[in-house]
């Protein structure tokens, strides 16, 4: 059995992603063109929109969680730019999961935070990182003039 | 004091800005909502339809 699920994620910046899986500490391998899945589908589930069996396992780069074996594919969108994120979350891609929650939605969220500081770093703001009572994360950014 | 605030959870971002008069609010979060995909749906505060403290503009007639 396997599974691919993509997540659609709005993941433009490649640096703000490499610096989100610095913060995670997982391995982002830039430039390596197969991630490890299952290896191919069986049908059992609706491939990710926007792509064919023959996609699957392909990437430009792979962001590697120590000690899982199935890793998550950064692929290079055809159309409408940004990149999307393949992963197969069955069997030992549980692990994926569990690292980085359901849908990925903790590596977006590290994605989100590292490209909203860099922007504010990059427009001369002052930006600071605190977190919630609910495990989120916020940033407060000043500097606007006052 | 002009700040914007984001919470960032489940793989959802909540941009709030404060102490912003006007559309300078708009002005000030848009490079951020680009950063991030584009705009979301916003809620306007009572801030959003003060006028700012010196327009540029002044209509004849106006007092």
């Amino acid at each position: 059995m396997s599974h691919v699920e993509s997540v659609n994620a709005k993941i433009t910046d490649l640096a703000a992603l490499k610096a989100a899986c610095k913060r995670m500490g997982v391995e982002f391998v830039e430039g390596k063109k197969k991630y490890n899945w299952w290896g191919y589908s069986v049908g059992d589930y609706p491939l990710p929109k926007g792509f064919t069996k023959e996609d699957l396992g392909k990437c430009d780069h792979v962001i590697r969680v120590p000690g899982v074996e199935y890793e998550v594919g950064v692929v290079a969108n055809k159309t409408g730019g940004g990149y999307s994120l393949l992963y197969d979350f069955y069997g030992k891609g549980q692990g994926l999961l569990q690292k980085f929650g359901q849908g990925l939605t903790k590596l977006v969220d590290n994605y989100s935070v590292e490209a909203l500081k860099a922007k504010a770093r990059s427009q001369g703001y002052l930006c600071t990182e605190t977190t919630t009572q609910t495990g989120g994360i916020k940033l407060t950014v000043t500097g606007f003039g006052d | 004091m002009k700040q914007v605030t984001f919470i960032v959870e489940n793989g959802n971002v909540t941009i709030k800005s404060t102490g912003f008069k006007g559309g300078a609010c708009d002005a000030a979060t848009k490079a951020f909502e680009e950063v991030l995909g584009g705009p979301g749906k916003k809620t306007r505060t009572s801030e959003f339809y003060e006028q700012e403290d010196n327009p540029k503009i002044r209509l004849k007639g106006s007092s």
